[in-house]
């Protein structure tokens, strides 16, 4: 056996590039990315090239500062506001139900107790019922409690990631291996120092995909705040921007066409979870590295 | 595997340390009871109901749950979903299962570039969606009359009653492959070392790799994105009710269960109907999504 | 034992929480407060009170009118909300009544919306109050809508009598006259399609269910009628058929084309002259001039066609009121407020001049300014005129459903299917009728 067998297999040198991989890859690569040149390209026209020209090229005017302009400006403001609320239900809700989805995964994959098998079982079940179809029953729920249209009930609300526990005790039960916390019990160390020394890393990397998820699903979540929220002030993204959308389509009043705001401030929107993702990405494969070399 | 010690000489012991696991899941247990189960529960308790125009609100018992079991509008979506299921779920994992593994070979390029990129779809939220895929779909002045007009070619009319579950199929698959491929690719990362120096594949290829050594140990993320997968398919709504402000003939009312439900409760005030509908689909999608899980746990029990 | 023990202690503790939570609610089960003492008097009186007051409405600029109000009567503070546009307003709006709190004090219900809430009891019947007296002061379009059966629930604020917007270019380059009735119509649809077979007179919308109703109260359709709990709903009577009938023939020959309106594909179209019509109420001409500017001076109005040359009639697409709920707990102040948003020269004349909408106010839609108004989009016509015109020949009579929401949200679902596949209208409307009988049955009324 030579030595190259054992230990980095990633720093092993290059092998031969794949031409049907790539290929493969990139094809779907260029899929993925599609629609997203189509809203770049459609962030740059104002609303009278959006409805004639071609969608995948730009048009007559370069309007994409005049847009950004009219997005930060039009109804004093609020699209600020809108950026300002979805950062604080993605980075508090996200950060805190990843944080309870952590806990509550390691809890179900490295310790043995009455109940830890049923409790997945009980939370798919509860899954199981379509939250666009509970969006009334929950809203008429907490506004006899009386708190609904605040910021805290959102983030209280996204607090709760079933995908998140099931997420991690997968990867808990992946990653932490029961001998290493039998022997470290047996050395005397108390639950909370295994956590902190030695589980918190191997966690790391599937709590950064974890997190990811979360953020990315908050930031996005429509229905949620569509129904807790009536006070356009708190509302995220994703309602502000629908809600401009369909200001186009009137039979009441006038109406005004806000569609090239609704393009730009899409793409402004996507914007920071692509930085987020770059950032965790970097973190998460160090932390790969860091955690396979035992 | 021989270095694994034996079990049985801890599961006798007091139950010190094993009980910190529940006091781990309690915080979640917390919030979900919260945010899940007590809407769930009023949702139940709704749908015994019924509160009338004229008449105001009465117990009816099980009346709505009959009322939906005869119901040919559920059915319809029902069938819509179940197809779903059957078919895109199996193709989204598959895809997501071979571009993990491309990611993780040692053949590939600029691997945080298409991470990249193939995440990018999962963050796009649906108002922005609907826009896109409009444009893309578009008959006659989208991207589809475009190439029509370019090329002659007759493209059919992805809208249409034949295409749109195929139409609908795709956003999905794009919009959720890169998910998918995540949860399989920090999997393959968590793989632990020993498990490939054991196996001893010096200069093995990638394929033979990836037949016999990584895709077993994906066994159970391979299970968590196939429960997730067909819980998401069961409850499908995103997709057609982006779709539906351009095709409101072919995406009825009643396209998918869930639409159902949604509709009758916003536009209907439909409270208990739609209630009871929930949970009937909860139901179904229960026993489905609880048995792929129960296969996994009996399969990977030792994992 | 242990085991089993605190296995279920677990389970009860997360029971007991969501249980306690689901209890509170069903013993929550106020209607708000009863209905009210307003008399003309305590209105008045209202206006020099202390209050805080909020106002749900997506009309863009409101913001605007209420700060002159509060300049006008410091003492009270109106906050303004966006709570979304029509149907997803509503949803806010039923739920917070269902809920028993979080509803506005001031709500914008469009005129078809209004006999929803008015029959439930969650608008306050507003005649009383001296609403009888202001007649006069609104259109007679908009002050027949604001009524539901013989009392009146709401301000009028706009109005949206439905005219025809065409192209000048498309109607010259193919010779068509503008025509004037719904014969003349059906020969220029012909014609143009004929003529150009990439075009084609109008469009129809599958959800298109206020054009449809619009266009069927004109042709003197009245397929629904309500009294008490009796719902009368008829969608074979003369009216309804004579609509459905002729639109059947358009669409069955290629001469109008069914395509989901509001869409990218949709704009596209009216922009380039694809459409050379659109049928819709007087709110259009502000969101063609926003959304598609480049067809700027190729449009012109004229009224809608007709059924009878000698008798021109019209109908109405839109329009919208603001009402006062029964769950507000300020309803003098609203009621106030409400009146001096659609009556007050200061409000209606920055209504019309700064929100550029349809005026419901009697002074402004009969005074030379208005009417002689120029629109550049449409060539420099004076388009109001013809709105005018549009609004005084609306046939009276038309009803709208107490379920008018779910009625028109599963439109589609039956005559939007008709429309897209080119079947025959009427016994599309034989299904849909099915559907809102089943519906008004399982709502406790008795259906004839």
């Amino acid at each position: 056996m030579t030595q190259l067998a054992t230990g980095r297999r990633r720093s092993m040198p290059a092998h031969r590039l794949s031409v049907p991989t790539i290929l493969v890859m990139t094809a779907l690569l260029l899929y993925c990315v599609l629609p997203f040149w189509w809203l770049i390209v459609s962030s740059t026209k104002s609303n009278g090239d959006l409805f004639s020209t071609f969608g995948l090229w730009f048009g007559r005017a370069f309007s994409l500062f005049d847009n950004l302009g009219q997005l930060f400006t039009h109804q004093n403001g609020i699209y600020l506001e809108w950026l300002g609320n979805t950062v604080l239900y993605a980075v508090v809700g996200g950060v805190g139900a990843t944080i309870l989805a952590t806990l509550g995964g390691y809890g179900l994959a490295s310790f043995t107790f009455p109940g830890s098998r049923k409790i997945l079982g009980i939370v798919i079940v509860a899954m199981a019922v379509p939250a666009t179809a509970l969006a009334i029953p929950m809203f008429l729920l907490f506004s006899s409690l009386g708190i609904v249209n605040t910021r805290w009930i959102i983030v209280l609300l996204s607090l709760a990631s079933p995908l998140g526990l099931y997420l991690m005790q997968v990867f808990a039960a992946q990653a932490v291996p029961r001998e290493l916390l039998e022997a470290a019990r047996l050395d005397g160390a108390s639950e909370t120092r295994i956590f902190v020394t030695i589980v918190s890393k191997l966690l790391a990397p599937g709590f950064v995909t974890v997190l990811l998820f979360n953020v990315v699903a908050i930031w996005n979540n429509y229905f949620l705040p569509l129904i807790m929220l009536s006070d356009p002030r708190l509302y995220p993204l994703t309602v502000g921007l629908n809600q401009w959308n369909s200001q186009a389509s009137g039979s009441s009043g006038a109406t005004e066409a806000l569609y090239n705001l609704v393009v730009t401030g899409s793409l402004v929107g996507i914007l920071p979870l692509i930085v987020v993702f770059v950032v965790l990405q970097r973190y998460w494969v160090a932390g790969l590295a860091a955690g396979s070399s035992r | 595997m021989a270095l694994r010690p034996s079990r049985s000489l801890f599961r006798r012991r007091a139950f010190g340390p094993e009980w910190t696991g529940l006091y781990l899941v309690v915080p979640f247990l917390l919030v979900f009871a919260i945010g899940i189960v007590a809407p769930l529960l009023y949702a139940m308790y709704l749908s015994l109901y019924r509160d009338q125009m004229v008449g105001g609100n009465i117990f009816v018992g099980l009346d709505n749950y009959f009322a939906a079991l005869v119901d040919p509008l559920f059915y319809t979506g029902l069938g819509h979903v179940a197809l779903y299921v059957v078919i895109q779920v199996p193709i989204m994992v598959v895809l997501a299962l071979v571009a993990a593994l491309a990611l993780d070979s040692r053949r590939m390029r600029g691997k945080s570039l298409f991470r990249i990129a193939l995440f990018l779809p999962f963050a796009v939220p649906s108002v922005v969606a609907a826009l896109m895929w409009g444009f893309l779909y578009g008959n006659d002045f989208g991207l589809v009359g475009q190439i029509r007009d370019f090329t002659g070619i007759d493209i059919p009319n992805l809208l249409s009653s034949d295409w749109i579950l195929a139409s609908l199929g795709n956003i999905t698959t794009w919009g959720f492959t890169g998910y998918n491929m995540l949860i399989f690719y920090a999997a393959l990362k968590a793989i632990p070392e020993e498990i490939y120096e054991a196996a001893d594949l010096d200069g093995a290829g990638e394929i033979k790799m990836a037949l016999h050594i990584k895709l077993p140990q994906l066994g159970p993320a391979i299970v968590l994105a196939i429960v997730f997968a067909i819980i998401s398919s069961f409850q499908l709504f995103n997709e057609p009710s982006v779709v539906s402000t351009l095709a409101p003939t072919v995406i009825t009312t009643y396209f998918t269960p869930n639409m159902y439900a949604y509709n009758l409760s916003v536009f209907g005030q439909q409270y208990n109907y739609s209630a009871a509908l929930a949970v009937l689909l909860g139901l179904i999608t229960a026993i489905a999504a609880l048995a792929v899980h129960q296969f996994g746990r009996w399969k990977w029990r030792d994992q | 034992m242990h085991h089993r023990k605190s296995h279920s202690r677990a389970l009860v503790g997360v029971a007991i929480l969501s249980a306690a939570a689901a209890v509170l609610t069903g013993c929550a089960s106020s209607t708000g407060p009863a209905a009210s003492d307003l008399t003309v008097d305590s209105v008045d009186k209202a206006l020099s009170t202390k209050a805080t007051i909020t106002v749900w409405s997506w009309q863009p600029g409101i913001e605007d009118i209420a700060d002159a109000f509060m300049d006008e009567y410091p003492d009270i503070t109106v906050d303004v909300v966006n709570a979304g546009q029509g149907n997803d307003e509503y949803a806010k709006l039923s739920s917070s009544i269902k809920a028993g709190s979080g509803a506005p004090d001031v709500v914008q219900l469009e005129y078809s919306i209004l006999p929803q809430y008015a029959t439930a009891g969650d608008v306050v019947n507003v005649s009383a109050i001296g609403y009888d007296d202001l007649a006069d002061t609104f259109t007679a379009s908009a002050y027949a809508q604001s009524k539901v059966g013989d009392d009146v629930f709401a301000y009028p604020m706009d109005d949206g009598p439905m005219a025809m917007y065409y192209r000048t270019d498309i109607f010259d380059e193919y010779g068509i006259a503008v025509p004037t009735t719904w014969d003349e119509f059906a020969t220029a649809a012909e014609t143009l399609h004929a003529a150009d077979p990439s075009k084609y007179l109008t469009a129809i919308d599958p959800a298109g269910a206020m054009n449809a109703e619009g266009l069927i109260g004109q042709a003197g359709g009245v397929p629904y009628q309500t009294d008490g709990s009796d719902v009368t709903i008829d969608l074979a009577d003369e009216g309804t058929t004579r609509w459905a009938d002729y639109w059947s023939g358009l669409i069955a020959s290629d001469a109008v084309k069914s395509d989901s309106f509001w869409t990218d594909g949709w704009w596209q179209a009216l922009d380039n002259g694809t459409y050379a019509t659109w049928i819709a109420g007087a709110w259009a001409p502000s969101s063609m001039e926003s959304t598609i500017p480049n067809s700027s001076g190729k449009w012109a109005v004229a009224p809608v066609p007709s059924w009878d040359a000698d008798a021109p009639t019209s109908g109405v697409q839109g329009g919208s009121g603001i009402a006062v709920t029964t769950q507000s707990e300020n309803q003098a102040v609203s009621a106030a407020f409400a009146r001096w948003m659609t009556t007050s020269d200061t409000a209606t004349d920055a209504l019309t001049t700064d929100l550029k909408i349809y005026p419901t106010s009697q002074r402004i839609a009969t005074s030379d300014e208005w009417l002689g108004a120029q629109s550049e989009y449409f060539g420099g016509q004076e388009i109001n005129r013809v709105f005018s015109e549009s609004g005084q020949n609306v046939k009276e009579g038309f009803q709208y459903l107490p379920f008018q929401q779910y009625a028109d949200s599963i439109f589609s679902d039956y005559v939007g299917a008709a429309f897209a596949d080119k079947t025959d209208i009427s016994e599309a409307l034989v299904k849909y009728q099915a559907a809102l009988v089943k519906f008004a049955g399982e709502q406790g009324y008795t259906v004839k």
